[in-house]
């Protein structure tokens, strides 16, 4: 088991949780927005939850959550959909390296993390991929 | 073209076989990563695996090649069957093509699949073989000795359920 791996994925975890709030407040007059993006805020939060649970199972500090986040603006439902599909591919990258950094259930939560992640794009109008979350594999 | 489904298919056109032994070569831009070849990447974590360890990863990937190998066949046997789902089996053909290629290349198909002779009962038959991919490709990542390999198999298994997830649904009524 990574301890730093697991750190870092919940860093993460707690800058998307920051972003998906912010995003929400920004699309609550687009219902199905805000739909998504509130679905995505309660599953990265259950994420980072989890995170916190099992790196304090092990005896660790779990990182805290920065004070804020840049994301830039959002002002547009085109600007919210690409900073919630940034959100996603950034967290999949993050799963992917703990797919490799981990074992057992840790690896198994991370694969599963990583898939839906992938899949949590498309809604905000991403494509498929060859290599989600391992880009560095496409085209070689 | 002719369609021969009885027929054995040892390997695909358009991509090259490669050793098993040079399996996982292509893993990240100058890994030293050789399934098998003993030598690895520094933040692998098998850097003291066992021999065992090892054939079991080489193993995997074999497997890994069959899925991936046997369901490519079956897109492209589709697309060929049914023109009219061609565009739905071309992006899926090329997928599975990338992932044979970081996989080290085709492996053998001793299966021929069948294609269904409605295109709705054929579309429906690719999604399920698709899906099942998904998951097989994810137990393998899950299973993997080496770090990298369970990544790249993570990430194959992320990009067929994107792929899955945009899939055309099949047509109402009987198939």
């Amino acid at each position: 088991m990574s301890t730093p791996a697991l750190q870092e994925t919940l860093a993460a975890e707690h800058a998307a949780v920051w972003v998906y709030a912010l995003l929400g407040g920004q699309a609550s007059e687009d219902d199905a927005l805000f739909d998504d993006m509130e679905h995505a805020y309660e599953v990265h939060r259950e994420r980072r939850d989890h995170l916190v649970a099992v790196l304090t199972d092990l005896g660790e500090t779990p990182v805290a959550a920065e004070i804020g986040y840049q994301v830039g603006a959002t002002r547009t439902k085109g600007r919210l959909l690409a900073v919630a599909r940034q959100t996603e591919e950034r967290c999949a990258a993050t799963y992917a390296d703990l797919v490799a950094r981990s074992a057992g259930d840790e690896r198994t939560w991370a694969v599963a993390a990583l898939t839906d992640a992938a899949v949590r794009q498309l809604r905000f109008r991403g494509s498929p991929e060859t290599f989600p979350g391992a880009r560095e594999l496409t085209d070689r | 073209m002719p369609d021969h489904p009885s027929a054995p298919v040892p390997t695909h056109d358009g991509v090259p076989g490669l050793s098993r032994r040079t399996a996982l070569a292509g893993l990240g831009a100058g890994a030293l990563f050789v399934l098998g070849g003993c030598r690895l990447g520094p933040d692998d974590e098998v850097d003291g695996a066992t021999e065992q360890q090892r054939d079991a990863d080489e193993s995997l990937v074999d497997r890994a090649r069959a899925d991936v190998g046997a369901v490519r066949l079956l897109a492209e046997r589709t697309g060929r069957r049914h023109v009219g789902l061609s565009p739905a089996m071309t992006p899926l053909v090329s997928l599975h093509d990338e992932h044979l290629r970081v996989l080290g290349g085709t492996a053998a198909v001793v299966t021929s699949p069948a294609v269904a002779r409605r295109g709705p009962r054929a579309l429906a038959d690719v999604r399920t073989a698709e899906v099942r991919l998904q998951a097989r490709l994810a137990a393998h990542a899950a299973n993997a000795t080496s770090g990298r390999l369970a990544r790249a198999l993570a990430s194959m298994s992320a990009a067929v359920a994107q792929h899955v997830a945009v899939f055309p649904e099949p047509a109402e009524g009987p198939a």
